[in-house]
Formats: structure tokens, C-alpha cells, sequence
């Protein structure tokens, strides 16, 4: 029978469980290195041996078409200039974790090199110096059309009539609309997101083009509440000739600013001009680059939206089994809160059930930790129980009703139907609210 | 495959990245002298990145049919020479990036590109190390020879990523 070839996979499993037995032998700290194919090597930090060579050709006869020509499988210090920038590079990570209990070896290291996706892996942000910054939600979802953007909008809504003051940023630059939502079309600004990203690497961003950028919804009236949103894009110039240039990092005193940082300063800069009290901004649905950093990068709350399929529990699954390995998980989960969106009018005990079920099933298979049943100790572990309402499996209902469906305040005004709306995501908005202590009850 | 991951019983005749570090240590050596050597750190500076570049293009299987067996750069025979000075290299390596000649090294130069906008080594010239003294004195100041240690060390950290991008595959 003719032998399968290694997949990608394989090999990285082989690489593991070859370094778990062996990383020891190699006489320093290892990390390994997975090149834009998959392709490995591992950089050694020591000397060169006589004993490596053996070690080296028996990794190259195991990792197949995804190992290293075997003269350049084992790397050393001295093949890099600044070997040490690869080691603490904000990509490497423990290649055998210990937050998930692996006893490998912890003097060995990861370093993935992929051309996209990287931010889901990644750390947050620093928070700024400059004192306090108001709370962020991110409204995000594996796949569209579950009503995240409508919830969004109700969300702010509410937190206006509260008195809140709003700030709503329309990061779903692929498919923009959330504008559309709050803002009448002689309303709309001449430029948005797009313009903002565009400028900074070409004309640069001055007042007027924030000013030109900025708008308040006409959707609240209230004495001390608003909205302001920053749309995708304005009325002015051509979409996609802005869209594709945005994801160039920005240049700046000789050091590459990515995008995620970019629209980091950029919220704050918005955030601080709209003296805003809170931040809603709407992620683009899916495993893309834009999602990933808002969902992870951006220190906001990251409400997952879901509907009760197998489509939903095995999109999440292959996002949080590769979580369970981030380096900053600790952080991360504390700001994941499942969203059962669309609940059906009818069995909604049921579905609710099945809903909360599979989303415990999910979390407690990844990020949760595991508990010493014998030995608990109080608060340690990150686990909750199946039906504690404040755990971030226990779904934050939003309930499938035809007001949502046809929900278009600014277009159509006269259609709103404001106790169906209440009985839809009333509970929705006042937990959200309760996240970032806000209330949603009316104020006058 | 890179010339420096070669194992040590056959070693190539030709390393750039062995070239670019030793040129680089060199010219801080220099510029770290009490007075400064400028004008040979400078020219080290210079020559460094050089190597640097022409070790990022040697990461490039596609561009295997550039270099001799010995793992140096082919004459200027064919249809592009890349045996030309920095000044020179700065230029073409920008055209590459353009016309995506590079293949998988773009992303490399398309880093090297948006930091660096305006060559910098405008100004810089092999042929200076041919000059008089009085004229180095005054054509070559820190200030030039720090600009160009900015970039050759931006070019070496840069060919350290890009060996990390496309390891050398087996049999190679």
C-alpha cells in the first residue's frame, strides 16, 4: 500500500512530541520555527554539537516535505543577526503551554510565520497612558446575517435614552451599512474610516478631516445623551481604492505601525473628540484579519454572536482551540460573552436549553479550566457552573421577532414598533449594560 | 538555499550574510573609535546593507538562477545585473517590488519600501572610499554615517525575518 505523505498537521504534531522528548539534548532554549508554507526548522540557542547531527537528520526524516533542508534544520545564534529579536518576537509563544496543564518542555518556543490571521494570537494592546479610556464592546459574529449589526444599533439606542453619550465605529469596512442605520442621507459625512487609514500614510489626518469624518445620530434626542458614529466609508471619492490601501502598516520614525494599532489610536482619537462615555464598534463577521484584532487587540468586551447550530458550535470550537493556546488567555476570556441571537418565537425554553448545553460544552472542552474535584480551590480556576448567568458560555439572549427584521429607524421612521423591540433585547441591553456599568433604563 | 544554514563541511565560497555582519561590526567598530573613523564606517555601512539585500534575494528559491554555484552573484551577463552598488541596488530592488519580480520576498522589500520612501544612501558612494581627506572631512559627517547605520541595521534585521519566511526546503 502506497504511504500517505505527511500533512501539514502531522508534521506539527511530530515536531512537538519529537521536541517534548528531545529539546532537552539540545542544550539551550529552542524555538521553532514554522516558516509562510509550514515548512520547520529550530533556532537552538547554544553551541553546535557533535551530537546534533544525529538529532537533526532524525527530525528531518520525520517532519517529511515540512522539514527544513536537513543542513539548515537545526539553526544557531549565529545564523541570524539578532537572534534574540526572534525570541522575543510578539509572535513567539510557549510551544507546550502550561496554562493548559503541559508538562513539556517550557524552554521551548513558537514561531509561527503566516502571511494573515496573526492578531487572533495576539496580546492587546497597551492600554494608553493618558488616563482612563471609556469601555469598548465589540458586536461579533463567525457568520452574518444573525442580526448583530441591528442589536448594535438598539444597544446604542438605549444607551442614549439613558443619558449615555455613544460612540459608534463601523469597523465592518467589507460590508458597510451600520452608517445606513443611524444616519439619514443627507446626513451622511464625506469620508469615514477608510479615509482616516488612507490619509495617515498619505496627506495625514488634521482636524477637518476628523470633523468631516464625525457624526451625530439623529436617532436619540435626549439632553445629555447621544450618538456619534464614524462610518466605513462617506460620500465622497471611491470605495475600494480606499479599502485596498488601508491594511498598509503606517511608517513612522523608521518602525512600521500596524493596523490594529492604527485603529486603536484612531477609536481614542474619535472617542476623546466625541467626549464619549462608551464604545460600541462593529466587527466584521468571520475568521478575517479586520475581526480578529477587534474582537482581540482592542481591550473591549467581545459579544459572540451565535444561532443554535452546528455551524455555530464548530466555528467557535476551531477559534477556541486555537485560544487555548494564547498567550494572553487569561485576559481573553474574561472578555468573551456568548450572544444567542434570533431566539425563535416559539420552543424558546427549549432552544434556550439546547443553546446554553452546547455553548457550556463548548467552553468547558477549551477555555475553561479544569477543576480538582477533590481539591477545589476557591476561585483559582477559571470554570463555572453549566447555569451560572454570569459565566461567558450562559448566552445573553436576543429574541427573533419581525419589529428586529424590519428595524430601520432613520429610512422608516414610522415602522419602529417599540414593544415588540422591548421584548426582543430589553434583557439583551440591560446585561450588556450591567458589563460596563451602564444602566439602559430611559432618563429624561 | 542561504548560504550561512550550509553545513560547515562545505562551505560556500561566497556568504552574503556573513559579509553583511562582518561589514556591519566592522563599521561600528570604527565609528566607535576614539575620533571616529567616519569615512571607513561609512563605507562599511554601506557595503553591509549591500550584502543584506543581496542575502534577502538569495532567500528566494525563484531567484536560485541568480547566483553561481559558489554562492556568489552571477556577472553581469543575462538579463539583469544585480552586481551594482548600493545606490544602484536600492533602485532595482524597488523596481522588483513593483513589477512583483520578487516573488515570494516581496513582502520583504514591500517592509524595506514603506520605510524607507527616499533611498537612504542618496549620497552614499563606493567611490568615496577613494577620497581625499580633507574632502571626507567634509562630504562625510555622523551625521550621513548614522542615517546609514539605521538602514544597514534595518536591512539585516529584515534578512533575519525573511530567512524565517521561507526556510530552505529538503534536497535543495
Amino acid at each position: 500500500m502506497k504511504e500517505h505523505p505527511i500533512r501539514f498537521d502531522d508534521a506539527f504534531e511530530r515536531s512537538r512530541e519529537w521536541l517534548r522528548n528531545n529539546a532537552s539534548a539540545l542544550g539551550g532554549r529552542v524555538l521553532l520555527l514554522r516558516d509562510l508554507v509550514g515548512r520547520m526548522a529550530l533556532l537552538i540557542d547554544g553551541p553546535r554539537v557533535e551530537s546534533h547531527q544525529a538529532l537533526s537528520e532524525n527530525l528531518a526524516g520525520r517532519l517529511g516535505a515540512y522539514g527544513a533542508d536537513e543542513s539548515a534544520i537545526f539553526l544557531y545564534p549565529q545564523d541570524f543577526f539578532d537572534h534574540e529579536a526572534l525570541f522575543k518576537s510578539p509572535d513567539t509563544r510557549r510551544l507546550f503551554p502550561a496554562q493548559l496543564g503541559d508538562d513539556g518542555p517550557q524552554n521551548v518556543w513558537l514561531l509561527e510565520r503566516e502571511l494573515t490571521g496573526l492578531d487572533w494570537m495576539r496580546a492587546p494592546l497597551p492600554k494608553p497612558k493618558d488616563g482612563p479610556e471609556p469601555p469598548r464592546v465589540t458586536f461579533f459574529g463567525l457568520k452574518g446575517g444573525v442580526g448583530r449589526t441591528t442589536a448594535l444599533v438598539l444597544f446604542a439606542r438605549a444607551l442614549a435614552k439613558a443619558g449615555v453619550r455613544v460612540l459608534v465605529v463601523d469597523l465592518d469596512l467589507e460590508s458597510p451599512g451600520l452608517g445606513s442605520l443611524l444616519l439619514p442621507d443627507n446626513r451622511r459625512p464625506k469620508y469615514g474610516i477608510v479615509d482616516y487609514l488612507v490619509e495617515q500614510s498619505g496627506g495625514g489626518v488634521d482636524e477637518q478631516l476628523v470633523d468631516d469624518i464625525i457624526v451625530r445620530s439623529p436617532l436619540v434626542e435626549h439632553p445629555t445623551g447621544e450618538i456619534h458614529v464614524i462610518p466605513a466609508g462617506g460620500t465622497r471619492g471611491d470605495y475600494l481604492a480606499k479599502l485596498g490601501r488601508v491594511y498598509q502598516p503606517v511608517v513612522t520614525n523608521g518602525s512600521a505601525i500596524e493596523l490594529a494599532e492604527r485603529i486603536d489610536a484612531m477609536i481614542a482619537h474619535f472617542a476623546s473628540k466625541s467626549n464619549a462615555q462608551v464604545v460600541l464598534l462593529d466587527s466584521r463577521a468571520g475568521l478575517h484579519d479586520l475581526a480578529a484584532f477587534t474582537v482581540t487587540r482592542l481591550r473591549a468586551h467581545a459579544l459572540l454572536f451565535g444561532v443554535g447550530t452546528s455551524q455555530t458550535w464548530n466555528g467557535y470550537e476551531l477559534l477556541f482551540k486555537d485560544w487555548m493556546r494564547h498567550p494572553s488567555l487569561d485576559e481573553l476570556r474574561d472578555r468573551l460573552h456568548m450572544v444567542a441571537a434570533l431566539i425563535p418565537e416559539t420552543g424558546r425554553k427549549e432552544y434556550t436549553g439546547r443553546f446554553v448545553g452546547k455553548s457550556y460544552d463548548l467552553f468547558a472542552d477549551t477555555l475553561y479550566e479544569e477543576v480538582n474535584q477533590k481539591e477545589p480551590s476557591e476561585g483559582d480556576a477559571f470554570n463555572f457552573d453549566v447555569s451560572d448567568e454570569t459565566a461567558p458560555h450562559y448566552p445573553i439572549p436576543i429574541y427573533w421577532n419581525r419589529a428586529l427584521q424590519e428595524f430601520d429607524p432613520i429610512q422608516d421612521p414610522n415602522r419602529i414598533a417599540e414593544d415588540q423591540l422591548r421584548i426582543a433585547t430589553n434583557e439583551f441591553c440591560s446585561v450588556v449594560g450591567k458589563l460596563i456599568g451602564m444602566s439602559t433604563e430611559p432618563s429624561s | 538555499m542561504p548560504e550561512a544554514l550550509a553545513s560547515p563541511s562545505t562551505p560556500p565560497r561566497f556568504d552574503y550574510f556573513d559579509a553583511a555582519r562582518r561589514h556591519y561590526n566592522d563599521a561600528v567598530a570604527l565609528k566607535a573609535m576614539n575620533p571616529p573613523r567616519l569615512a571607513n564606517a561609512d563605507h562599511h555601512f554601506g557595503i553591509a546593507a549591500e550584502c543584506a539585500l543581496v542575502a534577502i534575494l538569495k532567500t528566494d528559491p525563484t531567484r536560485a538562477n541568480l547566483f553561481n554555484p559558489d554562492g556568489g552573484l552571477k556577472d553581469a551577463a543575462g538579463t539583469e545585473s544585480v552586481r551594482v552598488h548600493m545606490k544602484q541596488r536600492w533602485v532595482l530592488f524597488d523596481k522588483s517590488r513593483q513589477t512583483k519580480k520578487v516573488g515570494k520576498i516581496g513582502a520583504a522589500f514591500d517592509i524595506l519600501w514603506r520605510a524607507y520612501r527616499q533611498n537612504p544612501f542618496d549620497g552614499w558612494s563606493v567611490e568615496q572610499r577613494y577620497l581625499s581627506d580633507i574632502v571626507v572631512a567634509a562630504e562625510i559627517p555622523m551625521e550621513s554615517v548614522e542615517i546609514h547605520e539605521k538602514a544597514a541595521k534595518f536591512c539585516l534585521e529584515l534578512l533575519d525575518k525573511a530567512r524565517t519566511w521561507n526556510l530552505p526546503k529538503a534536497g535543495k
